[in-house]
């Protein structure tokens, strides 16, 4: 029973050889991996019954100290530039998911129009299904799936930002969810807004095109910034 | 609270300081997608706000000042080089996913210490305590809380009690047998009865 096995590890009581052997395969079972993480959610409500107790101060400067990699060239406000070595990071993550999202980073990356926002769009068991992010630089909207979860679904997905109470569409997604939005100005600023929310509903071919969502939410997120606040130089 | 002692403020974190009440955790989310890609400022920041949470979650389980404090430490390096990954969207809330982060990092100290040698004093334990304030939490965050309180409070009440051993005190089935004065077997039975219960009551 691994599910129970991921259970009693993140819990704590598995120990000696057998918490040994389900380390093991911890690392190199991506699905074992999944059942920890959801273990880890599950039961990190209840990190909020323990009482917070104030620190002695100076554990920062230890914990800096030992931050791998040099620290980042400082700019206005003491945030870092968006750097080769954070972005691959971020696409390398994605990229253990889905091999077809990293293949869609990298592009990004390698065109040379960096990102200013991304938003990780997760279904009804927060679980990561799109990726989106902005080319300013070319007024579009690129949407990347992890995995396969939008493969197999009757209807249209629609992309919609929710501004206050209204929904706005945004545009229609390919069937396998890789898809690039040519977005004008205005929409595109509002879409990539920090804070902005996404949502995708499957629309029945019969409503696509609608001006509401007549179909189902099966995923939404939140806009992010990427680095620093404004849209980064151009070139490295 | 200043971040670095210095009179000037970072206006990003001041800024960031005023948003939290209202919308805490997508903070600690935007914090945490910002040090994944290198933002030692904001990798500070969170360190900031959620550091007596994980001092308070180490002390309980370490029960011994200067461990915490090497553990508070290892927790926030691993932190910094796993935040890509919760970035993903996979990590839950980002203080529950430090919690993990934490709790692992004191058990795994625990497991190699092996037999517990420090009985557990409960005039000890209260006397550690510093209170300090609660990082705000936003509503889908409270609402976990109270969802897995609720479910715990349903099960029976080994179970229960075995659980929150093991999860705040970092106990062994042993060691849980030992402070409940009952059977090993009636401990493990019960704790995994007792998380079958939990996974299906948050399923509800």
């Amino acid at each position: 029973m691994i599910d129970l096995l991921a259970a009693e590890y993140v819990l704590g009581t598995l120990r000696g050889p057998a918490a040994q052997r389900f380390e093991r395969l911890l690392r190199s079972d991506a699905g074992v991996a999944q059942r920890v993480r959801e273990w880890e959610t599950r039961l990190s409500g209840l990190a909020h019954g323990v009482d917070p107790v104030t620190p002695p101060v100076g554990l920062w400067q230890g914990i800096e100290a030992r931050l791998p990699g040099a620290a980042p060239a400082a700019t206005s406000g003491g945030r870092s530039l968006f750097d080769l070595r954070g972005w691959r990071r971020l696409a390398i993550a994605f990229g253990l998911v889905a091999a077809v999202a990293l293949t869609g980073l990298l592009q990004l990356f390698l065109a040379g129009d960096r990102p200013t926002c991304y938003a990780v769009l997760t279904n009804d068991r927060k679980l990561p299904v799109l990726v989106v992010f902005d080319r300013r630089n070319m007024q579009e909207l690129a949407v990347l799936p992890v995995g396969s979860a939008l493969a197999s679904r009757d209807g249209a997905a629609r992309l919609w930002i929710a501004v206050g109470a209204r929904l706005t569409a945004v545009g229609t997604l390919n069937p396998d969810g890789e898809t690039t939005l040519r977005l004008d100005k205005p929409m595109l600023t509002a879409v990539m807004a920090d804070g902005a929310r996404l949502l995708v509903t499957v629309e029945p071919v019969a409503a696509a095109g609608a001006a509401i969502p007549a179909g189902p939410t099966v995923a939404e997120g939140t806009i992010a910034l990427l680095g620093a606040s404004q849209a980064p130089a151009r070139g490295i | 609270m200043l971040l670095d002692g210095s009179e000037r403020l970072d206006p990003q974190a001041v800024t960031r300081r005023r948003t939290l009440p209202g919308d805490a955790s997508a903070s600690l989310g935007h914090l945490l997608a910002q040090s994944a890609i290198g933002d030692r400022g904001a990798f500070r920041a969170l360190f900031e706000i959620t550091q007596s949470t994980v001092y308070g979650i180490c002390l309980r389980i370490l029960r011994n000042r200067a461990q915490a404090e090497e553990a508070l430490q290892d927790t926030y390096v691993r932190a910094w080089t796993r935040a890509a990954s919760y970035a993903g969207g996979l990590g839950g809330h980002p203080l529950g996913w430090l919690a993990a982060i934490a709790r692992n990092r004191c058990l795994e100290i625990v497991r190699r210490r092996g037999l517990d040698d420090a009985p557990w004093d409960p005039d000890r334990a209260e006397a550690l305590v510093d209170p300090a304030p609660t990082p705000e939490q936003d509503f889908a965050e409270r609402e976990q809380a109270r969802a897995i309180t609720r479910c715990l409070e349903a099960l029976e009440s080994v179970q229960r009690r075995a659980i929150e051993l093991a999860y705040y005190e970092g106990l062994s089935h042993t060691e849980v047998a030992a402070r409940l004065a009952r059977p090993l077997g009636t401990v493990k039975s019960g704790i995994r009865r007792g998380l079958i219960r939990l996974k299906d009551c948050l399923e509800r």
